[in-house]
């Protein structure tokens, strides 16, 4: 409490009522329990990983024991072929991604939000792979696209398309990957177009008829500058996810073996991370992959708000 | 229900027709999945498929809740899970409020330093989280999935932003009849702010109860593993039996569906509101 007191009389220079004093440690005992976790779970770490990307970490030795190896780790990072593998398998997965889970969220949105029956049961059937668990999915997807039984491969013999290798070759492994978070996420990404379609006045698309304008200048002119700033938030959001993702590759591509998909072709950075980390004991390789990748996504995300402008439709 | 409307009936078929479908594509795997689940262990893999079982093989549940032991894992994951969310919920209403509602020195500076955490990846404290759980002696126990984890800046954020849009008028007046800062809370804010508690609630189950890499990293103990591992473990000592994968996937998947269905709305509109995810 004197500590408090103490805080509050430095902070303001006039003299701190007793009314304004049993506030300020009101306030404080509330926030007492996530001060503590942030700083044990979050601050302390933080600094511990930033150390320890400077060391050569093991598993079992604790963190003092850390000899202490510069820029190593670092160095390493940039000449490891397993990064750039994993580095580029994470840029065409993000990128992919982003086009797959976003565009037919849109054009799903867009239907929805016509006055349409069913509107909720249609939402709610579309955001039942979002709340589905991951793992178990990815487990459902192994099973349909399996090469030789499953059903994905038996729907397109149908139509007469030839059987594809989904998850036993390199060459279409990282679809794989890419074409099932997609679809876990597009149900995501279409609740939020859609509010963001319901924040649009039916005002402006009465106007424009009248003056007019055909469906799809209504949707050009209208729809799509005053949906950008969701876009845009639903862009950044997707981005950030993606290029930390772990459980579709992992539970997708684990085998026998520890590579990530049939020659690493599933590897993303995170995964490799893991592995690095907690199957080869290099943890302090591992810190400095994690602050590399910390900083390419703050990369990408600033350049984001940087290029945000010039789209962006703010009212 | 704002936007263009469809009068041609044609573009209205073509619409139903394509919503059909994609509806078809996101639910039909999981019915393929609970029937697989029900099948033998020749059935599933055979081809062509057949889509119904001959006779339903319900004891491909039993089987795999003693095999793997995926009942003991899945009690672990909802003990988990409750923790979590009751702890994120907890935390959130105090550190909200506080945010929201109360005068301290440093108020926004911390709330810009807690909201800066999201910026962070997991895995950037993934190596000296593990070696802080070493220190706790917390390795192989629900300990370490649930208490680094009841910390949430979206929650946090969410609630302070509900409690902003409450009238001051109603805790004024509990004010004047002589009621502290934790009596109002408890009495008369908490009672209002049950939606968006509900909200959050639901984005703490859906975190909780997929976590999966931090699992992985803290538990080897079969008997502490969660259900995201269980079924990994299936997949790699049983791979040829896709029925009982099938089955244990099932279980895994059924729990949040089952929440889903009551919580619709909570989850529906916690996305839209706040188009965030509880990460």
């Amino acid at each position: 409490m004197t500590k408090q007191a103490a805080l509050a009389s430095s902070g303001t220079a006039r003299k701190v009522s007793s009314k304004q004093l049993r506030e300020i440690i009101d306030a404080y005992s509330m926030l007492l329990p996530t001060i503590l976790g942030v700083l044990i779970f979050f601050a302390i770490p933080l600094a511990i990983s930033l150390y320890l990307s400077f060391t050569n970490a093991r598993i079992s030795t604790p963190v003092s024991a850390a000899t202490f190896v510069g820029l190593t780790n670092y160095g390493n990072v940039f000449k490891d072929s397993n990064f750039y593998l994993a580095l580029r398998n994470t840029l065409i997965f993000s990128a992919a991604t982003l086009v797959l889970s976003i565009l037919p969220a849109v054009v799903l949105a867009v239907l929805l939000n016509e006055k349409i029956r069913g509107q909720a049961f249609f939402r709610a059937l579309f955001f039942i792979p979002v709340v589905a668990s991951v793992v178990a999915i990815s487990l459902l997807w192994r099973y349909l696209l399996n090469l030789d039984f499953g059903f994905v491969n038996y729907a397109m013999s149908l139509v007469g398309l030839p059987r594809i290798p989904w998850l036993t070759s390199p060459d279409w492994a990282l679809l794989s990957v890419i074409l099932v978070f997609s679809w876990k996420t597009v149900g995501y990404n279409m609740v939020i177009f859609l509010a963001g379609l319901q924040g649009i006045s039916r005002q402006l698309y009465e106007a424009a008829s009248i003056d007019g304008a055909t469906r799809w200048q209504q949707f050009t002119r209208i729809t799509m500058p005053m949906l950008s700033p969701t876009t845009f938030f639903i862009l950044i959001t997707t981005l950030i996810n993606c290029l930390q993702i772990f459980d579709v590759p992992y539970a997708l591509g684990y085998g026998r073996s520890t590579t990530i998909g049939p020659a690493d072709s599933m590897l993303t950075v995170v995964p490799l991370l893991y592995r690095e980390g907690f199957i080869s004991d290099h943890m302090g390789y591992a810190s400095s992959l994690a602050w590399v990748l910390f900083i390419m996504i703050m990369g990408i995300t600033f350049l984001q708000f940087r290029i945000s402008n010039r789209w962006v439709n703010y009212e | 229900m704002t936007g263009q409307v469809l009068q041609r009936p044609f573009e209205r078929w073509l619409a139903y027709a394509f919503l059909l479908i994609a509806g078809l594509i996101m639910t039909f795997p999981f019915i393929y999945m609970i029937l697989a689940s029900l099948k033998t262990s020749s059935e599933v893999v055979q081809v062509p498929p057949r889509l119904l079982p001959e006779t339903l093989q319900l004891g491909n549940y039993l089987e795999v809740i003693n095999i793997v032991p995926l009942g003991t894992q899945l009690v672990n994951t909802v003990i988990v899970t409750a923790g979590v969310v009751l702890g994120w919920v907890i935390t959130s209403v105090l550190a909200g409020y506080a945010f929201a509602r109360l005068n301290f020195p440093g108020r926004d500076l911390l709330f810009f330093l807690y909201l800066g955490t999201l910026m962070v990846p997991f895995a950037v404290i993934i190596v000296p989280m593990f070696k802080i759980m070493v220190a706790f002696g917390w390795v192989n126990k629900l300990t370490a999935l649930i208490v680094p984890w009841i910390f949430t800046a979206y929650g946090t954020f969410l609630l302070r932003q509900f409690f902003m849009g409450i009238p001051k008028d109603l805790e004024e007046a509990a004010m004047i009849d002589g009621a502290s800062r934790w009596g109002i809370l408890f009495r008369v804010v908490m009672p209002l702010a049950r939606p968006a508690m509900a909200t959050l609630a639901t984005f703490g189950f859906l975190y909780a109860w997929n976590s999966f890499l931090w699992p992985l990293i803290i538990i080897s103990d079969p008997s502490r593993k969660v259900v995201s591992q269980g079924l990994i473990d299936l997949q790699a000592l049983y791979a040829v039996r896709v029925d009982l994968i099938m089955a244990g996937s099932v279980l895994a998947v059924l729990p949040t569906l089952v929440v889903f269905l009551f919580a619709q709305r909570y989850f529906i509109e916690g996305v839209a509101t706040t188009g965030l995810a509880g990460r």
